[in-house]
């Protein structure tokens, strides 16, 4: 059984994971961290329905998608904010010194192709774990991340790049 | 892996995304106010102090509630006599896939304390029925378009011939969390509630453990830089500890008075609900005669 410390401690490590996934779907620094509000409470409550903790992490982001989906749906999007999302504007990331050149591009991507690239890139999770995270099929994220990656391709220049490694 | 994959691998571990400082502090904040979970290991050894415990919990606490003869008959047997008068429990739980509801009521059942247990009985199924009627109320309103989480516990902090002190913990959450603490002081000496202030012979007493209080905060910021209570030298510029009469407190077991604060009180979110220590040589010449050694 799962302690609280343990919770706590399981939550910190995956802090990271969590706001990359929360602001990647939301767009907006206030926005994830009530979602990720929402989701360690969610997540503490239900705590007994995990069944191995070495799940802990895919069971989270499952909660956490869930939850900004929720959000999504609830909040009125006035604007296409695809468009208005402008990294350089968003004080959240203002404390970066390094050109976040993979990350500008991911943020452009539409969804699910961007969430599919951040499980996948940025927390290393397999294809079995973003389908269980998502809801969708192995097949649909294999599909999703090849298409992602054209996408990603196209943005970044890197054509070259694909046929030269070749 | 093809080549591809492999840059994107890199350039993702080389653009970790930063946390910023106000989640990782909000985050920080709802996790100081979870409550703790109670952890049951089923080892052999443990089976049988589980069964034995169940008989304990029959024996002791729900025969005596639903069977009066039983209750009349265990309060001739002095030492269960004494256990059963203290405390008995009540439990209110609900659960959906929305909305978690647990309450742990204490009933004081102890006909020495006379009028105080009463008194801390009603106000304590005031507050439980407040806090099922708001639970309740927010179930009705919210539907499955959001979550809701009450936990109400208790703990009978100090039980010596001179003080009791029971303890009431109450965690709400919905989307963020708030914790806040309830402590009821009786003196069985004259089985009366007592609030800080009675226990002084006049105002002075405020600032005096004000000023020690402040001595530890800082001792502690020296000592350990991740801990930042509001004091005057702080970014905040000023001290918040204001010593109402009124305000939480308990005696520990060597007779040094501890006090506690809320949550927001006296330091930022994620340093929870600090308490301090003040150790009866510092107050010992302001009580009231019936409070000196």
């Amino acid at each position: 059984m799962i302690t609280t410390n343990d919770f706590c401690e399981k939550i910190r490590a995956s802090q990271g994971s969590m706001y990359a996934l929360a602001y990647g779907i939301l767009r907006n620094q206030h926005d994830a961290e009530d979602a990720i509000g929402e989701t360690i409470v969610r997540a503490f409550s239900s705590l007994s329905q995990l069944r191995d903790e070495k799940t802990f992490k895919p069971w989270l982001l499952k909660i956490l998608h869930n939850t900004c989906l929720e959000m999504r749906r609830k909040q009125p999007v006035t604007v296409d904010i695809d468009e208005q999302f402008d990294l350089k504007d968003d004080f959240s990331y203002q404390e970066v010194n390094t050109k976040l050149v993979l990350w500008q591009a991911v943020s452009k991507l539409r969804q699910p192709y961007r969430t599919d690239v951040i499980l996948f890139y940025y927390e290393n999770l397999s294809v079995q774990e973003i389908a269980g995270i998502t809801s969708t099929s192995v097949v649909a994220v294999k599909t999703q991340l090849s298409r992602a990656r054209k996408m990603l391709k196209d943005a970044l220049n890197m054509e070259d790049f694909y046929y030269e490694s070749l | 892996m093809n080549p591809f994959d492999k840059m994107m691998f890199q350039m993702a571990q080389q653009e970790k995304i930063p946390v910023p400082q106000q989640t990782s502090e909000k985050i920080e904040d709802i996790l100081s106010q979870l409550p703790q979970r109670k952890v049951v290991r089923f080892s052999p050894l443990r089976r049988i102090a589980a069964v034995a415990a169940s008989l304990v919990f029959v024996f002791l606490f729900l025969l005596p509630n639903v069977s009066v003869t039983y209750a009349e008959t265990l309060e001739q047997v002095p030492v269960l006599g004494e256990l059963i008068r203290v405390v008995t429990i009540r439990n209110y739980v609900y659960s959906d896939d929305y909305h978690d509801m647990s309450i742990e009521v204490p009933n004081i059942e102890d006909d020495t304390l006379g009028d105080a247990a009463e008194e801390i009985n009603k106000d304590v199924e005031a507050l439980t029925q407040q806090l099922m009627d708001q639970f309740y109320a927010d179930v009705e309103a919210i539907g499955d378009e959001g979550h809701t989480s009450v936990y109400a516990d208790y703990d009978v902090v100090t039980n010596t011939d001179r003080w009791f002190t029971l303890k009431l913990t109450v965690f709400q959450a919905s989307g963020s969390g708030s914790a806040y603490y309830v402590y009821y002081n009786v003196d069985r000496s004259c089985d009366q509630i007592v609030q800080l202030g009675d226990l002084f012979t006049d105002d002075s007493y405020a600032e005096v453990l004000r000023q020690d209080i402040l001595a530890q905060m800082k001792q502690q910021m020296e000592e350990d830089p991740s801990l930042v209570y509001w004091t005057e030298d702080s970014d905040m510029g000023q001290d918040y500890i204001d010593l109402k009469p009124e305000h939480n407190y308990y005696f520990d077991d060597a007779g040094n008075l501890v006090i506690p604060f809320d949550e927001y009180e006296i330091a930022p979110g994620y340093m929870g609900c600090p308490e301090f220590t003040v150790q009866r040589s510092v107050f010992e010449s302001l009580l009231n005669d019936a409070y000196r050694n």
